[in-house]
C-alpha cells in the first residue's frame, strides 16, 4: 500500500499517466488494503460532492440590514465591523469557558473506574448554573473582554493539569505532535496578542482571530485531555 | 393572448438578476430576497472554510460585501455564480491576512488527526463526516472544500491560495485520508 497509497488519489482524480494507471489498477486488483482505501476515498469524493447546504441556525438577515443603510456603493464607507466582541458573545463564550473549565475539573477529579470521557461527551458537557456559580461574570470586573480571558486561561491551566497528570497515558509520538501544535497555536495568540497592542485600529479583526486560536486551543486540549485521563491513545 | 413582456421574461428565468437590478437601485426588500435565496449555500461554504464559530459572521459580511459590489456585476455570469465566487474569495482572504506558515506547513503532523479517532477509543469518539471536515487543519480544508466541494481544479487552488499545485495535491490527499475514517 504504501508505495502506492499516495498515487490512489491522483488515480481517483484521473490524473495519471496510462502506463501508471495501468500499473496501479494492477497492483489495486491484487491487493486489499488498496483496494479498500480507494473505495473510501472514492466514497469520501463522492460524499463531499453532495454535502447538502443547512441554513444558518440564526437568521442573519437583521445583522445585515443594518449594514445596508449607510452604504454608499460607488465609494463605499467604512462599516462597523461585525465580528467584535459583543456582550452577548462574551457571555455566551465565558459560559462556555467556564464549562469547559469545569470538565477540566472532573476530569482531574475522577478516578479510573468513572466512565471514559470522550470527545462527545466533552462536547455536550453542561453548563453550571450561573446563579450559583461566583465565576461566571462577576460584577467586579473591569470589563467583558476581562472575563473571557480570565475564564480561558483558568480553563487551559486546569486542562493542563489533567494533561500532565495523564501524559503517561499517551505514546511519546502523541504528546510529540500534541506540543508542536499547542506551541505553534501558543504562536500564532501570542502573534495575536503583540498585533493588537501594536495596531489597536485593526482590533475587531484581530480580536476575532485571537477567539479563534484560542478555542483552537481548548478543543485541542481538550481532545487530548480526554484521552490523557483513561482512554488510550494506542 | 399577450405575450408577457421582455422584463418579465427575464425575471421569470433569473430572479437574482432581476433583484439585483433592483438591489443595484437600493431595494433593501429584493436584497432580501437574494439573501434568502443563497443564505443556506454562502453560509454552509463559510462553515466549511472559516468553522462553525465564525460562519456566521463571515456569511453576513459576505452579503454585506455583495451588496457593495453591486454596482460591479455586469451579468457576464449568473449571479448566483458570481456571488458564490465573492463569498469565496472574501472567506479566503478572511483569514489570509494573519494565517502564518505553520497553519499550512508545519500542522503537517496535525494533532487533531492523530486524536480524533484513536484506534480502539470506542464509538464515543466518532464525529460525522461535516464535523470532520470542520476540524481539519486550515490548509487541508481548504484545498478539500475548494476540490471536492467547489469543484475547482489544483492550478486554481493554488493561485487561490499562493501554493503549489503540488501542496494543493498533497493536502487534498491527506484530508481524504482523514475523512475517510468519519464516512456516515
Amino acid at each position: 500500500m504504501d508505495s502506492y497509497g499516495d498515487r490512489l488519489t491522483d488515480y481517483l482524480d484521473s490524473a495519471l499517466e496510462l502506463p501508471a494507471r495501468v500499473e496501479l489498477e494492477a497492483h489495486v486488483a491484487s491487493c486489499a488494503e488498496c483496494t479498500q482505501a480507494l473505495r473510501e476515498l472514492r466514497r469520501v469524493k463522492e460524499r463531499a460532492a453532495h454535502l447538502a447546504d443547512r441554513e444558518p441556525a440564526t437568521d442573519l438577515w437583521d445583522g445585515i440590514s443594518a449594514h445596508l443603510g449607510g452604504v454608499r456603493r460607488t465609494a463605499p464607507v467604512a462599516r462597523r465591523r461585525t465580528f467584535s466582541f459583543s456582550a452577548a458573545q462574551l457571555l455566551a463564550a465565558s459560559l462556555a469557558l467556564v464549562a469547559l473549565s469545569g470538565t477540566g475539573a472532573w476530569l482531574l477529579g475522577r478516578g479510573r473506574a468513572a466512565p471514559v470521557m470522550t470527545a462527545a461527551t466533552a462536547d455536550s458537557a453542561p453548563v453550571p448554573d450561573a446563579s450559583r456559580n461566583a465565576n461566571v461574570i462577576p460584577a467586579s470586573l473591569p470589563s467583558d473582554r476581562a472575563l473571557g480571558i480570565t475564564a480561558y486561561e483558568s480553563a487551559v491551566a486546569d486542562l493542563h493539569r489533567v494533561l500532565d497528570a495523564g501524559r503517561g497515558r499517551l505514546r511519546p509520538q502523541t504528546v510529540r505532535v500534541l506540543e508542536a501544535n499547542l506551541t505553534a497555536i501558543d504562536r500564532a495568540i501570542s502573534d495575536a496578542r503583540r498585533a493588537l497592542r501594536d495596531d489597536p485600529a485593526s482590533a475587531p479583526f484581530l480580536e476575532g482571530y485571537l477567539q479563534q486560536q484560542m478555542k483552537r486551543k481548548l478543543d485541542l486540549m481538550k481532545r487530548a485531555a480526554a484521552i490523557a485521563s483513561g482512554a488510550s491513545d494506542d | 393572448m399577450t405575450p408577457p413582456d421582455e422584463g418579465t421574461t427575464r425575471a421569470a428565468r433569473d430572479p437574482d438578476g432581476a433583484d439585483a437590478a433592483l438591489a443595484r437601485g437600493g431595494d433593501a426588500a429584493a436584497f432580501e430576497r437574494i439573501y434568502r435565496r443563497h443564505a443556506a449555500r454562502v453560509h454552509s461554504l463559510a462553515r466549511r472554510l472559516v468553522g462553525p464559530g465564525d460562519a456566521d459572521d463571515g456569511a453576513q459580511e459576505v452579503f454585506i460585501r455583495v451588496w457593495e459590489k453591486l454596482h460591479l456585476f455586469r451579468g457576464d455570469s449568473a449571479f448566483g455564480t458570481w456571488l458564490h465566487r465573492l463569498a469565496i474569495n472574501h472567506l479566503l482572504g478572511r483569514g489570509a491576512s494573519l494565517r502564518t506558515r505553520w497553519d499550512r506547513e508545519d500542522e503537517r503532523e496535525d494533532a487533531h488527526e492523530m486524536l480524533a479517532a484513536p484506534h480502539g477509543a470506542g464509538p464515543g469518539f466518532s464525529m460525522d463526516f461535516e464535523n470532520a471536515l470542520e476540524r481539519l487543519a486550515a490548509g487541508m480544508r481548504e484545498v478539500f472544500v475548494l476540490h471536492d466541494v467547489e469543484g475547482y481544479q489544483h492550478d486554481e487552488i493554488a493561485r487561490m491560495l499562493g501554493i503549489a499545485e503540488g501542496t494543493s495535491k498533497s493536502q487534498l490527499h491527506r484530508a481524504r485520508l482523514i475523512l475517510r475514517r468519519h464516512l456516515d
